[in-house]
């Protein structure tokens, strides 16, 4: 790890269930920082530097997604597929949020290309212990950063 | 059918055969009985003929042997002697004489002589009665040198007398002198006139007739004489006489010693019958005969009516023997005729069977059989589809897998194959098919049976329900999550409350309890709407006519109020049909769209809704137009999921385009989204099927009361 936090998107529509990813992760890292988005159209625009997130400065790509499957406009799946399909989205980790467990939801976010799934609601330990596994996969923004200026 | 006509000549030439047989038995019973007949008959004949010429001949014999006796006597009276004797040799005596004319007298009254001479040993009549005498013939006198010289009494045959030219016989009696036996001192000649009593005797027949006689003959020389007359030939007696050379005639035939029955021809050169006799004692021969035709007549009537019997029996028996065959043909054509109907029957039914029927060479694999169900569905001519093996049509399978699949069949060790595959028609198209495969045994050798459905329709009902299927997957995952994201909301601030007391920190407390009040009220606003959806297509009004116009206006008074607040101008398109649907259900769509087309206005200055309708490939399209913010083109499909919303910050749970969109299924028909994009409005349209669909999910019994 760098000094530089680690960001992680944060793609949820519910309201209440952003505050408690959020509540979740005030007391865990300093380095850490969440952005919220309410939908996947705006996940995708998040990602994509589209209007009012063109400025990489303030909205860098994230190394973490944090991503509700069920959302309003554009389905969780679909901004998974997106991302995974991306070449240079492809190197965000996606962690899928979900309300239950249910296998066929998990074979098509497998399908997709998931990275892991974390069940609601998200317990801490749970969410400190995927941070950690996946922390060796966390890489620092410099890999970002060329596609950051093409 | 070859070996039926060969089965139909075989009986009938059997018939012929029975037929010959028959009248073969016919004819030789016949013949044998008519033999049998002619023999019996000829020896009746024989039997008649000898018993008639045997009577006859012993009834001659007889007679000439009583004259010759009688003659005897005569010639022994030694009182006629002496008479004799006084009266012509020693001198003459009339008294003697006067005793021999009486004696005369008396003896030829009481005999049948016609007359009486007496003779000296020169012929020359010294006394006769009648009285008249001409000189004797010189028949008789030929023989008065030999009575002397014999002493005998003598018959002189049938001669013709000189005088009268009359046939006679006459006895010569020898009459010796009573004084000295060895001289002879005349002659009695007693004359006897055949046709008194020997011609009757000879002519007599005892049966009547018409060609029948008795003829009697004696030997002169080399010929054979006839002595009475022929019944057809008068006055032939002693004049006709026939060679012995002539040996068919029966005459000389019997001259010349012959006996018995015989054939020949008579002096008219008819064919005759004979029965000849020697009459013992006499120069004498009988002969009885008969013409062959009359003889036979009845033996020849006889033969007619065999002739006709046989002809009759023979014609009964063809008859019969027709009519016996006619019957079985009848009867085999008529089971021909079943045959052939019940396999007409039941080619038609096979031929008209929508099943697709197929029956094909194990071998070559080459069809040999198709109905016409198969036909109309493949494509392909009976012609062409003979010359295509199964592979050609089963595009799924190449020659060495198909034969593979069906070796089971040929092994015997299945009875049915089962296959879902695909059938190939001629025009390159394919559908799908189940087929069931068998191997049916016929006297023509094994082959294979395959009775085709074409599941081309249940395939796409299999498609609809994997479709909804997957469908009810989503929903249940869709109400799941939803369902469940209160409730996380709830547990979550409860233990995130739980944990902030127990640090002493209060100052969120009241929020996040305001969350939790929150998420239950979601939780059971979600719950209600669940329930009202649900509803839909199990509790069901009955389908009424339903006037738009009006259904619209009373939609309208109801939403015065919110419509009022948005300033919206609302126009309702005039002339709108009247439709069959569930009146309530209907208001529900409306009544969400238009709050629908009220709440997405967005910050347009002169918000304007329109309720319309359009007709579109025969259906009646109804729409409701605004010219608010429009919906891009990507979410036209999922606004209408369930508690979607495509701004998880407006109010609602997001039921509204799904219960529309429910109702509107429910009535059979459509609804969907026109928008250009964000800021160009929106057109939400949707149809309804007035007919079968509806009527079918709603209220089956509205169809009899239409």
């Amino acid at each position: 790890m760098t000094g530089e936090p680690s960001i992680i998107l944060l793609v949820e529509d519910n309201p209440d269930h952003a505050e408690l990813v959020m509540r979740n992760m005030e007391g865990f890292n300093a380095a850490i920082r969440i952005i919220h988005v309410e939908n996947g159209q705006e996940a995708l625009d998040y990602l994509y530097g589209n209007g009012e997130y063109a400025d990489r400065k303030r909205y860098p790509l994230p190394h973490l997604m944090l991503l509700d499957l069920r959302l309003p406009k554009v389905d969780g799946l679909q901004v998974l597929k997106e991302v995974k399909c991306s070449a240079i989205l492809r190197a965000i980790l996606v962690v899928i949020l979900t309300t239950s467990d249910a296998e066929r939801i998990l074979a098509m976010a497998c399908e997709y290309h998931a990275d892991s799934y974390l069940t609601k609601p998200i317990d801490l330990n749970d969410f400190s212990t995927l941070l950690v596994c996946l922390g060796g996969l966390l890489t620092g923004p410099e890999q970002t950063a060329p596609l950051n200026n093409a | 059918m070859s070996s039926n006509q060969s089965m139909d000549r075989r009986v009938s030439s059997q018939f012929a055969w029975i037929f010959v047989l028959l009248a073969i038995a016919i004819v030789v019973t016949g013949y044998l009985y008519y033999h049998n007949y002619e023999q019996r008959f000829r020896r009746e004949i024989e039997s008649k003929f000898s018993a008639i010429v045997e009577l006859k001949v012993n009834e001659l014999e007889r007679w000439r042997k009583d004259h010759l006796e009688h003659g005897d006597i005569i010639s022994r009276i030694e009182t006629l002697s002496s008479l004799v004797r006084r009266a012509f040799v020693d001198g003459a005596d009339p008294e003697a004489r006067r005793h021999l004319q009486g004696w005369f007298a008396a003896y030829s009254n009481s005999f049948q002589y016609d007359q009486i001479r007496l003779l000296d040993g020169n012929g020359t009549t010294l006394m006769s009665l009648p009285i008249d005498r001409p000189p004797v013939s010189d028949a008789i006198r030929k023989h008065i040198a030999e009575v002397v010289h014999s002493k005998q009494v003598t018959m002189v045959d049938f001669y013709q007398n000189d005088h009268d030219k009359r046939i006679y016989l006459n006895m010569l009696i020898p009459i010796r002198s009573d004084q000295d036996k060895s001289r002879v001192i005349g002659i009695i000649a007693l004359r006897i006139d055949p046709e008194k009593h020997l011609y009757p005797l000879i002519r007599f027949w005892p049966i009547p007739n018409r060609s029948a006689e008795t003829l009697l003959v004696r030997r002169e020389g080399d010929e054979a004489l006839f002595l009475n007359d022929h019944k057809f030939k008068k006055n032939s007696a002693l004049k006709m006489r026939v060679s012995l050379n002539d040996v068919k005639k029966p005459a000389v035939q019997a001259v010349l010693g012959k006996e018995g029955f015989v054939h020949g021809k008579d002096y008219r050169g008819e064919t005759v019958v004979a029965y000849l006799h020697t009459v013992p004692g006499t120069p004498w021969f009988l002969v009885a005969r008969m013409d062959t035709e009359e003889v036979y007549a009845p033996l020849k009537e006889r033969l007619w009516w065999m002739v006709v019997a046989v002809t009759l029996l023979l014609f009964s028996a063809a008859a019969g023997l027709g009519l016996l065959w006619r019957q079985q043909r009848v009867q085999f054509y008529r089971s021909q005729y079943r045959v052939e109907r019940e396999r007409a029957w039941l080619q038609g039914v096979i031929a008209r069977s929508l099943n697709e029927i197929y029956v094909f060479d194990p071998q070559s694999l080459r069809f040999t059989f198709i109905n016409n169900g198969a036909l109309l569905n493949i494509g392909y001519s009976i012609e062409e589809m003979k010359n295509l093996t199964a592979c050609d049509i089963l595009p799924e399978y190449t020659e060495e897998s198909l034969r593979t699949s069906m070796q089971p069949l040929l092994d015997g060790m299945q009875e049915r194959l089962v296959y879902e595959t695909k059938h190939r028609r001629k025009n390159g198209s394919a559908y799908p098919v189940e087929i069931y495969l068998q191997l049916v045994d016929t006297a023509d050798g094994s082959v294979f049976l395959a009775i085709v459905n074409d599941i081309t329709v249940r395939k796409l009902a299999d498609n609809e329900i994997r479709q909804k299927n997957a469908e009810l997957e989503r929903f249940t995952y869709t109400v799941s999550h939803d369902l469940k994201s209160p409730l996380i909301t709830i547990k979550s601030f409860s233990s995130s409350i739980k944990r902030d007391l127990a640090t002493g920190r209060q100052d969120r407390v009241e929020t996040d309890l305001e969350r939790i009040g929150a998420a239950a009220d979601k939780m059971a606003e979600r719950l209600d709407d669940l329930l009202e959806l649900s509803r839909i297509g199990r509790i069901v009004n009955a389908a009424e006519p339903v006037a738009m116009t009006g259904l619209v206006e009373e939609v309208l008074t109801q939403l015065a109020g919110p419509l009022k607040a948005s300033r919206a101008a609302v126009s309702v398109q005039p002339g709108l049909p009247t439709v069959m649907c569930d009146r309530q259900r209907l208001a529900e769509v409306v009544q969400n769209l238009l709050e629908n087309a009220v709440k997405y206005m967005g910050d347009q200055d002169q918000p304007r809704i329109l309720f319309g309708m359009r007709e579109e490939c025969n259906s009646k399209v109804f729409f409701v137009q605004d010219n608010g913010r429009g919906i891009d083109e990507k979410y036209h499909q999922n606004i209408f999921g369930l508690f979607n919303k495509l701004d998880s910050k407006s109010d609602g749970t997001g039921i509204g385009l799904a219960l529309v969109k429910r109702i509107v299924e429910v009535h059979g028909g459509e609804v969907w989204v026109e928008s250009e994009g964000c800021g160009k409005g929106s057109t939400f349209c949707f149809t309804l099927t007035e007919g079968k669909r509806f009527s079918e999910i709603i209220h089956p019994s509205q169809i009899s009361q239409r």
